[in-house]
């Protein structure tokens, strides 16, 4: 399963580095794509080391992780920090194993407005104010 | 010599300045507490820092810099004592009787034994460092671009070659991280690669965004397939060692201290390697090796001592000639060209102020950690009591916040996640991931100096083999790849006739 997933990386990989542009820029990604081709071909051909583990790609925890930091990511501009941070603070720590929702709820909102205060206030980093713009 | 001391004094007159002291303070104590974190190590910690140091003069941001380095070497071991959960890679040796030590009631021998032989490492190797740096910064001042090119080759392929156990795989990490610096505008031609239409992409991977989404984001994903309880930390009754701890180990930190840095000034070796290095050392010289592994005294001192000594020896490829020798090393070097300091040869004459504050300051980091470190343990010790299950979400909301910061932009963040799968891919298929980020840190400069050396001699490949050191280089360059083909052979070649014994 794992060389499959390699054959193809690399496959993509050449075809990028083929289109590539006119002869200056493209000379160098060429050169890349063609050693990454190589290894490829190498690995093909001599998978030995450590068989990848049989883990399968990922876990559902990290899958479940993963999303949450992406829908994280997409509201923290327009929804603002505060308020994302905390919701995915307070989710994460409840789908990691916490099971006292005042609990995660308290640790969110604390690690939420210190971060803020270290962040925005000690550092003057800006950070995303969203909906409660008005009132900071 | 003399002229060294005086650079020398220099350099504290820049480091001793009241407000450098203080970022040298900052910056231990953030280090440590960095260290201490699962899942933040020193290169997405680093990177993290980047964006809160622009503003910062050099020669200060270099110094809070080092300091984190530093600070982080001492957190590392921190945990490893008392969790036997090493915070990196590089304090994984000091586990082996470190945490054997804090389980028979010796934890407090054990971290003050790391503490002092990290202080004697580095304090003694970065007064090799200024000895060693000054002569190859003079000589690498003579190299063209084809030199410079072939350096980075050399770079690369030993940096591939030590740190995996696969060594395609450590390459295909490499050749990853130089594709991933491809992307953006080109710098010669102004056209636009790999970006495939995104304008978000013309700046290409930011190197905030990119340390912290291979190493951060993916460490705390792959983290939280497997989230347990609080590890169980080790009783602390008494926070300084004996005498006779010391007398034991003293032969230890002298050897961990030359061993480290020689084995760190090579590319790429660093300090993992050195630390394994010198706890075989020990466990070979001693004449009693069973106590070895059941919480021996020399087997915290000599790895700690040659993680910080490597730690060091890692400095010098950076400082001299451009070329960073670990990963670590790689993001302080990308810190550097943001703030518009070119690190190589030509550093130590345009910039003496950061150089030599750098160096200075690493005296004074060793300092302040020593004094800092040994009371504070009880703090990080509560920091490692807190469960993971409320760790990681704030470690990666700091994540988020530091890459915000870098760009101010929401389009990096999705980089980041991108990066954070891809290097959770990675994490999960043992490739390891210092080779990419090293490859993404040199990647603009390698092709830089190899469309340099083609164009002056109009598009003549030849370049690279025609002048003598290039090609010397570029011949080691060669030798380190096949070196690990070479040991494979042999090991197999061993194996089987083993084999073949056996049978009979």
């Amino acid at each position: 399963m794992a060389t499959a997933v390699f054959y193809i990386r690399e496959a993509t990989s050449y075809r990028n580095a083929a289109v590539g542009d006119v002869v200056g820029p493209a000379s160098y990604p060429i050169l890349l794509g063609a050693c990454l081709l190589a290894l490829g071909a190498a690995l093909l051909l001599k998978p030995g080391g450590a068989p990848a583990p049989d883990q399968g790609l990922a876990g559902p925890q990290a899958i479940r992780f993963g999303a949450a930091l992406g829908a994280y990511v997409a509201v923290i501009e327009p929804v603002g920090f505060l308020i994302s941070t905390f919701v995915f603070l307070a989710t994460t720590i409840l789908m990691l194993g916490e099971r006292s929702f005042v609990r995660a709820g308290a640790v969110a909102a604390a690690a939420t407005i210190s971060l803020w205060a270290l962040f925005e206030r000690l550092l003057s980093v800006l950070l995303p104010k969203g909906l409660l713009g008005p009132w900071l | 010599m003399n002229d060294i001391l005086q650079f020398l004094a220099f350099g504290f007159s820049v480091a001793l300045q009241p407000h450098n002291v203080l970022y040298a303070a900052i910056g231990a104590f953030v280090g440590t507490l960095i260290g201490v974190l699962p899942g933040i190590g020193p290169v997405s910690g680093i990177a993290l820092l980047i964006p809160l140091i622009v503003s910062l003069p050099p020669a200060s941001a270099m110094i809070l810099l080092t300091a984190v380095y530093y600070g982080t070497m001492y957190g590392g071991s921190t945990t490893s004592i008392l969790l036997n959960v090493p915070g990196e890679a590089s304090s994984v040796a000091t586990t082996f009787d470190g945490y054997q030590m804090a389980q028979q009631g010796r934890a407090g021998p054990a971290l003050a034994i790391a503490a002092v032989g990290s202080f004697i490492a580095g304090t003694v190797s970065v007064a090799a460092l200024m000895l060693f740096s000054l002569p190859l910064a003079g000589w690498a001042v003579a190299f063209g671009p084809a030199e410079n090119f072939s350096l980075m080759v050399l770079g690369l392929s030993s940096v591939s070659m030590l740190t995996g156990e696969h060594f395609v795989k450590a390459m295909i990490s490499t050749v990853a991280g130089l594709m991933l610096a491809t992307i953006g505008v080109d710098i010669v031609s102004g056209m636009n690669r790999y970006t495939f239409g995104m304008p978000q992409l013309y700046d290409g991977i930011d190197l905030v965004t990119g340390a912290v989404g291979l190493f951060a984001v993916s460490e705390v994903l792959l983290a939280s397939n497997g989230i347990t309880g609080a590890g169980r930390v080790a009783k602390i009754q008494r926070l300084w060692m004996s005498a006779r701890d010391f007398l034991d180990s003293g032969w230890a930190i002298v050897r961990g201290t030359v061993l480290g840095f020689y084995v760190g000034i090579l590319p790429a070796a660093g300090a993992t390697i050195a630390s394994f290095l010198s706890y075989n050392l020990e466990r070979r010289l001693a004449k009693d090796p069973s106590r070895f592994g059941k919480g021996d005294i020399r087997g915290v001192a000599g790895p700690e001592s040659a993680n910080n000594a490597a730690a060091v020896g890692n400095m010098i490829p950076m400082l001299s000639l451009g070329i960073p020798g670990s990963s670590t090393t790689a993001v302080m070097m990308g810190a550097l060209l943001i703030l518009n300091v070119i690190p190589g040869p030509t550093l130590w004459t345009k910039h003496p102020d950061v150089v030599w504050g750098l160096i200075a300051s690493m005296y004074v980091s060793n300092a302040i950690l020593l004094v800092l470190n040994l009371p504070l343990v009880g703090l990080f010790v509560q920091i490692l009591k807190t469960p993971e299950r409320i760790l990681y979400p704030i470690v990666i909301a700091v994540c988020v916040i530091g890459v915000y910061a870098a760009s101010r932009s929401q389009a990096e963040l999705y980089v980041m996640l991108a990066l954070g799968a891809f290097g959770y891919y990675m994490r999960r298929h043992d490739y390891p991931l210092g080779p990419a980020i090293l490859g993404l840190v040199l990647g603009d400069r390698l092709e830089q100096t190899m469309r340099q050396a083609l164009i002056i001699k109009d598009g003549n490949w030849a370049v690279f083999v025609t002048r003598p050191l290039s090609a010397a280089i570029l011949a080691l360059a060669g030798l380190s790849l096949l070196g690990p083909l070479f040991l494979n052979w042999t090991r197999a070649r061993t194996l089987r006739r083993y084999a073949a014994a056996e049978t009979d």
